[in-house]
């Protein structure tokens, strides 16, 4: 499992970038479709996912907001840029290659 | 329990430094953990169980944290470079002042006409003017760490310290060369009786620029 851990963080970019290319949306959210989507095996620390979100920011793959929900705390939404789009559509190359590779290997 | 959310985070973040970009950070983390800990509880958890459960999901966060204190280094070195530059610039021009009398001296002991030293005089100092106004007019303002109510203070008096620096620097010059221009037209055609008058005029010129100044704000 923990192998399996390592793998997928070297993808939580990209994770993050497949979840915005759908729609706008904000951490628990993302967190919370990653669960589903894994049947409740995996799910990203919020630290892993926080860090990704400033890094994704500063490399301009995604910009953020502050929604205006009416009840109490407000919720900060991301949004992909082009050069996002971009960037996701590259490594989902690279990963199939990738995962073509290591089928052939092992 | 939500309350012990909120607590924890504000302990973990109680090194980061006082930006809003902290603060925004912090407010998204209580935010979405605040949700999920409602959704733990709707699927039947107990309030133990569902604080454990967001707590020990938020795992390491120095990473973070760090991000947060990298961008700050980055802005005070931005300011120290600043001031280093200042004070160069500063040194250059007061050079060009003790240089410009310097000249006069010493071309004035090579006998050569008057009008050469007092042009040499007229040219070191207009340069090391221009060379003063250009670096203050140019220098970028203090620029904000982030929205905070410091920052804002920090760059309302940064502006208004640089206004207060031009002026100075006007009027300084303005007297340095109303007395130059004194001595030199009085030598020149020996108008002691009336060249004080060149008094009066640089002290209307000192107040029209205290006008522009007040006009401008």
């Amino acid at each position: 499992m923990s192998i399996t851990s390592d793998i997928i963080r070297g993808h939580t970019d990209t994770i993050i970038l497949a979840h915005l290319m759908d729609k706008n949306s904000y951490g628990y959210e993302i967190n919370k479709s990653i669960k589903e989507k894994t049947n409740n095996t995996y799910e990203l620390k919020e630290a892993t996912l926080y860090t990704a979100f400033r890094r994704l920011e500063e490399a301009g793959f995604i910009t953020s907001y502050w929604g205006n929900e009416n009840t109490g705390a407000r919720r900060r939404y991301y949004s992909i840029t082009p050069d996002g789009k971009e960037a996701y559509k590259r490594n989902k190359v690279d990963w199939n290659f990738t995962k073509e590779l290591i089928d052939k290997l092992i | 329990m939500n309350k012990n959310i909120r607590t924890h985070v504000e302990n973990l973040f109680k090194d980061a430094p006082q930006t809003k970009r902290a603060y925004d950070l912090k407010e998204e983390l209580i935010c979405n953990l605040t949700d999920k800990y409602k959704d733990l509880i709707n699927e039947g958890k107990n309030e133990h169980e569902a604080y454990d459960s967001v707590i020990s999901g938020i795992g390491n966060i120095d990473e973070l944290l760090n991000s947060l204190e990298n961008n700050s280094a980055e802005f005070y070195q931005m300011q120290l470079d600043s001031r280093k530059k200042t004070a160069l610039i500063v040194s250059i021009c007061i050079g060009l002042y003790i240089f410009s009398f310097i000249s006069v001296i010493i071309l004035s002991e090579l006998h050569l006409p008057d009008f050469i030293y007092a042009s040499s005089f007229f040219a070191l100092t207009g340069i090391s003017t221009c060379i003063l106004v250009y670096h203050f007019m140019s220098r970028p303002k203090y620029i904000k760490a982030d929205d905070s109510i410091v920052e804002n203070f920090k760059e309302w008096q940064s502006s208004k310290s640089k206004d207060k620096e031009i002026k100075a620097l006007i009027n300084s010059t303005l007297w340095s060369i109303i007395i130059g221009i004194y001595f030199i037209i009085s030598f020149l055609f020996a108008a002691w009786a009336y060249s004080w008058i060149i008094f009066i005029i640089g002290s209307a010129i000192s107040s029209v620029v205290e006008l522009c100044f007040k006009l401008k704000n």
